[in-house]
């Protein structure tokens, strides 16, 4: 039986979509779903891009993706967590396209965007948060993602298994084995 | 010497340690910045702009692709070469009545087409109402 996914989508939620899907009222409702979701997307896409010129590109991309394809919505999620499914696919695209045009296997890529975030005028953090990026850097692709979202997102684990398309069992696992290398790879390095 | 223990930690300080780090990282979470008013200054009209522009130089490159392949097929139907049929067969053929010419577009030679055939009495006419009245008569 073909049953409609339900979720729980607010009435401010369901009236910017039909705005949104309303040739004449888009521009504005786009306008108004830009401002609200700006900052949000932003950082979700930086944590994993880590550099600001790359993000704000791939920012651009993720909304003209989103006014050309909002008619596609079929609104079986919330409206967030589609728009951080495009924001992921498209910086996983781009990350791929980076490796692919510079020749650069994944680790020396994420080895070189560590070692750019000490000369970043817009990284405000210490050796410390540099570690950090550096091992969730290096953490497998599904178990960075699972962190990330966890971790600064605070998102749950049904939001996230509806972006990534896994089941919320193995987002457990594989967010628990991510903390686990985490704090461990803390410790090691860690010098008293 | 100083003994190792002179300075006490509080019980189980070093087992938490990465615990409070974390913490303390997750409190911290926004080390990264972005230029001064970088948020204000995106403008939702310029991804529309953007978006505008590039449906219209998509629907231009889709017209002018598919005008493209049209003048080639066009330009290619022209030139191939059409199959011309020998005079003599045509007369034999038209004589024995082994193929029905009428209502065909006969083309005798390269350069000719659209010849209509009468048949008098075994005298083939063969005229061409697209050059002039061009007449052929075949005995």
């Amino acid at each position: 039986m073909n049953r409609k996914k339900s979720v729980l989508i607010s009435a401010q939620e369901k009236e910017l979509l039909q705005r949104l899907k309303n040739s004449k009222s888009k521009d504005n409702a786009f306008r108004e779903l830009v401002n609200q979701s700006k900052k949000n997307l932003y950082f979700q896409i930086r944590r994993l891009l880590l550099n600001h010129e790359d993000t704000n590109d791939v920012l651009q991309n993720v909304y003209l993706k989103i006014y050309r394809s909002i008619q596609k919505f079929k609104e079986e999620s919330k409206l967030s967590t589609w728009m951080y499914r495009i924001a992921y696919n498209e910086s996983i695209n781009y990350l791929k396209s980076k490796e692919k045009k510079y020749f650069f296997s994944s680790e020396i890529m994420y080895n070189t965007m560590i070692n750019n975030l000490r000369q970043d005028p817009y990284f405000d953090g210490d050796e410390l948060d540099i570690k950090l990026q550096g091992i969730i850097a290096k953490l497998p692709p599904k178990q960075k993602l699972v962190f990330q979202m966890k971790y600064y997102d605070d998102l749950k684990f049904k939001e996230i298994s509806q972006i990534l398309g896994t089941s919320v069992g193995a987002l457990k696992t594989s967010y628990h084995l991510a903390k686990n290398k985490i704090k461990k790879e803390i410790s090691e390095n860690q010098t008293f | 010497m100083r003994k190792s223990n002179s300075f006490k930690v509080p019980e189980k300080y070093f087992e938490n340690i990465d615990v409070e780090i974390l913490e303390k990282l997750k409190f911290k979470k926004n080390v990264f910045t972005f230029p001064q008013n970088y948020f204000e200054n995106i403008d939702s009209e310029k991804i529309i702009e953007k978006e505008r522009s590039r449906s219209f130089y998509r629907n231009l490159l889709i017209t002018s692709t598919v005008t493209t392949c049209l003048m080639i097929l066009l330009i290619l139907n022209t030139f191939t070469d059409n199959e011309f049929v020998d005079e003599t067969f045509l007369v034999n053929d038209i004589l024995e009545e082994n193929f029905d010419y009428m209502n065909q577009n006969i083309i005798i030679n390269r350069y000719s087409s659209n010849y209509i055939y009468q048949n008098y009495d075994n005298q083939i006419i063969m005229s061409n109402f697209d050059s002039d009245f061009d007449y052929l008569t075949i005995d």
